[in-house]
């Protein structure tokens, strides 16, 4: 691609680990930022020891998880309790543009590394920290991992049955929104410093960032005083509102009817059986009171139909649906993700030829340009010699004392 | 810190907490509505569970530090107002149809004819281009395309969704994101662009585990209640304590060890570490454990920590560095004195000034700016006056004119 990319001219020291601080950097490099990521061959990032492992071979530079956080960054390794990483680290900070960090609180500090710190190599550096709970108050020292966020926001208690246990997805659904709040930090914040020259300290949180998502009930709560809970798959605006059975092994189609229209549209798909004129479907309030019924009756209706054929229907009657997928629908199988290459067949050094992770928004003049993940301190001499100038020597003698571990 | 810029917001509830985000960050939001209002603006729940598009909790949680204003652009008069106003936009957000605004006459294209600095942000469900770019689908279908339904739920029963239109929350969060790309863009190049974001691929970002599972593994995770389906062991990390829930994972790597270490030492404080004890944490890697030795250890730490309230593990966890959070309800979030401490809270006036409703305050913290919700949600069509007579100079006379054709 000869276009240039929206964020060539950035640099990102990247400090972060595991799930939330790394999807933050992820999308800085997918756009064109040169990221950074100071790893520790020692204290390995947990992504890099996490499922799943190409050939089932467990190595830092063989876990597909780590690919799908880590695209288009570069990987140096650096001892960073050294006096002497430290140093280097802090020359890397010299010629960046922004500090990204998800350590518990504090810890990024005790290193050397605090906002404070770093004002004094650059001073109008953009520094970044993602933690759960945040950088101050009474909890500050908490520690923790992906669902907690889930868990301290409510999202967590209200996902699932009523009847039943709180359930939630097994990924750790902070780690998907917080980074987009961090993202969206960094970015404006170097719009601020384009405008003002000015860097800035952000601290961003699982919990505050997934409340932004649930407000709707938060207000709920300090308005009427409702505590809003799980409600399996229904919505407090919409009529049949679910997933009900299809032929086959566990398919299932979503139906979701918002207004009239749609639910008279549902009702001639389905050949308006004579229970669809009965008083207690009539209209949204007769539904919800009557809903489990409805979902009964809905569900002895989509059971007759594979589920391809069923979306078909709903879709030419204008009835909002979808089916449920499954991994292997979206790698092998979804024209949708094909055509807009959600995923690029890209080659990793280790791994090979795989699937990497685009992300979902199309810039028509500077799109994302995804490239591969890094193997663990792939890029030590270029980023040690070449960009930070440490000579030949130099680095020889660093090398052997481990400073680059 | 985006004080400069203009944006117009013709989103309905897809889209609607991208300009929200964009106006926390400082930009001026002008929402634009059909006369009568959004639709959006019947989606519950509402103040006093009164069914009033004035009173929509979820429209005032989505549409608080914008502007106003209504205007019917399927009219060519209202069309020619929305030109003279996106000549003046920096920014244009819109969750319509694909291909609705440029039958309109006022898609990217031709609005960026006469403002080339421009940039228009779509978001919708599958976005502007694939054979699927035209299906009717909501919240709860695109989750189920994007498999984190199916690995969402019970074994016994059907796949079962997140709460809310998290969907829609993701699809806006990117929009933010792409629209904040196009304006760093802008400044560089001085050229705006067209944002495409699709709603889908977003919620198949948020599964951000399963494909390279499937790619690499050939295995599909079926849903497991609380099982958390990270290793060939699958770990518990829901936790029944005295007066409610939390969540733990036992945690693997260098600093999952140390936490361990930490847990076991204080289960033997009251001697109930049993097995755990012969654990050597700084060994073990928790991709070799089996489910049956994983599930004697998860019956250890089950029945130590029912004795518990959560306040009590949420103290112990602090101290400790113990991985361990409560499952709040909103009344516990409400009273939570971290959040309380960071002034995550706001007050703001309802539009009669009678009552506040505290709203979440920030999406993050900032050292040189104060980003936090300033204003309630607009009323429908409150700053017609504004802009229409002050930014636009329309007299009274059209503007009461422009009211009786249904026009504003």
């Amino acid at each position: 691609m000869t276009q240039k990319n929206v964020l060539e001219d950035i640099t990102v020291c990247d400090f972060s680990w595991v799930g939330a601080g790394p999807m933050a950097t992820k999308y800085l490099a997918d756009f064109g930022a040169r990221v950074i990521k100071v790893e520790s061959t020692t204290h390995l990032d947990i992504g890099r020891m996490s499922v799943p492992f190409k050939d089932n071979i467990i190595d830092p530079d063989r876990s597909a998880f780590f690919l799908h956080s880590n695209t288009s960054k570069l990987s140096v390794t650096l001892n960073i309790r050294h006096p002497k990483g430290v140093d280097i680290a802090k020359k890397i900070i010299k010629k960046s543009d922004i500090v990204m960090e998800s350590f518990t609180p504090g810890v990024i500090t005790k290193l050397g590394f605090g906002y404070d710190e770093l004002k004094k190599i650059k001073p109008d550096i953009i520094m970044a920290s993602s933690s759960i709970y945040g950088q101050t108050g009474p909890k500050k020292n908490f520690s923790g991992f992906g669902n907690a966020g889930a868990a301290i926001s409510g999202h967590y208690l209200m996902t699932g049955w009523p009847d039943r246990d709180p359930v939630t997805p097994g990924i750790a659904y902070a780690d998907v929104v917080q980074p987009l709040f961090t993202v969206a930090a960094l970015l404006s914040a170097l719009d601020y410093r384009n405008k003002t020259g000015k860097g800035q300290y952000i601290d961003t949180t699982q919990v505050e960032t997934m409340l932004q998502f649930i407000s709707p009930a938060v207000l709920d709560y300090f308005t009427n005083g409702r505590q809003q809970t799980r409600m399996g798959n229904r919505s407090s605006y919409a009529s049949p509102h679910g997933v009900f059975p299809c032929k086959g092994d566990d398919r299932w189609c979503a139906i979701a009817v918002f207004t009239e229209e749609e639910w008279k549209n549902l009702c001639k798909t389905m050949k308006e059986p004579q229970w669809t004129g009965d008083k207690k479907f009539i209209d949204l309030p007769s539904r919800k009171k009557n809903e489990t019924e409805l979902e009964r009756l809905i569900g002895q209706w989509t059971i007759n139909y594979e589920l391809s054929e069923l979306i078909t229907l709903l879709q030419e009657a204008g009835v909002p649906s979808g089916p449920v997928q499954d991994a292997s629908d979206l790698v092998d199988k979804d024209g949708q993700l094909q055509a807009r290459q959600s995923f690029v067949k890209l080659s990793h050094p280790v791994i090979g030829e795989c699937n990497h992770p685009v992300p979902p928004v199309k810039l028509s003049k500077s799109p994302a340009d995804v490239k591969t993940s890094p193997c663990l301190g792939e890029h030590n001499e270029y980023v040690f010699t070449q960009f930070l100038g440490i000579s030949d020597e130099e680095y020889v003698e660093l090398l052997n004392e481990g400073i680059f571990e | 810190m985006l004080s400069n810029y203009k944006v117009l917001d013709l989103t309905d509830e897809k889209g609607s907490l991208c300009g929200k985000l964009l106006g926390d960050l400082g930009a001026e939001i002008i929402k634009v509505e059909k006369p009568g209002g959004d639709p959006a603006r019947r989606i519950g729940p509402f103040v006093n569970d009164i069914n009033d598009p004035e009173k929509s909790l979820h429209w005032f949680a989505f549409n608080c530090n914008k502007k106003g204003i209504t205007l019917d652009i399927e009219k060519p008069e209202g069309r020619e107002i929305f030109k003279k106003l996106s000549s003046r936009a920096d920014i244009i957000i819109e969750s319509l149809e694909p291909g609705y605004m440029d039958k309109l006459g006022i898609g990217y294209l031709d609005l960026s004819s006469h403002n080339p600095k421009l940039i228009m942000t779509s978001i919708t469900p599958f976005g502007q281009t694939g054979h699927l770019r035209d299906r009717k689908i909501s919240d709860i279908g695109i989750l189920a395309m994007s498999g984190l339904m199916s690995i969402t739920g019970d074994p016994d029963r059907p796949p079962v969704r997140m709460c809310l239109d998290q969907t829609y929350c993701l699809g806006s969060a990117h929009g933010t994101i792409g629209t904040l790309l196009a304006v760093l863009w802008l400044t560089k190049n001085g050229e705006g662009q067209h944002v495409d974001v699709s709603i889908y691929e977003a919620a198949v970002r948020g599964n951000y585990w399963e494909p390279a599972r499937w790619e690499f593994l050939s295995e599909l995770i079926k849903r497991a209640g609380n099982r958390f389906p990270r290793a060939a062991a699958k770990g518990q990390q829901l936790w029944q304590c005295k007066d409610g829930y939390v969540t733990f994972l036992i945690p693997g790597g260098t600093s999952g060890a140390k936490m361990m270490n930490s847990f076991t030492k204080w289960m033997e404080e009251t001697d109930s570490a049993g097995a755990l004890k012969q654990i050597n944490w700084d060994n073990l890697h928790l991709s070799k454990v089996s489910q049956e030795e994983l599930d004697v250890w998860e019956k250890l730490i089950a029945a130590f920590l029912v004795r518990f309230t959560m306040d009590e593990l949420e103290q112990a966890a602090i101290k400790r560095g113990i991985p361990m959070a409560r499952l709040n309800k909103l009344s516990d979030v409400a009273a939570d004195e971290q959040l309380i401490a960071r002034k995550y809270w706001e007050k703001i006036n309802t539009a009669d000034s009678k009552e506040t409703i505290s709203y979440p305050a920030f999406p993050f913290l900032s050292s040189e700016e104060n980003i936090r919700v300033r204003s309630r949600a607009p009323l429908i069509g409150e700053h017609n006056e504004e802009i229409y007579k002050n930014e636009l100079g329309f007299t009274d006379e059209v503007i009461s004119s422009l009211k009786k054709r249904g026009i504003i």
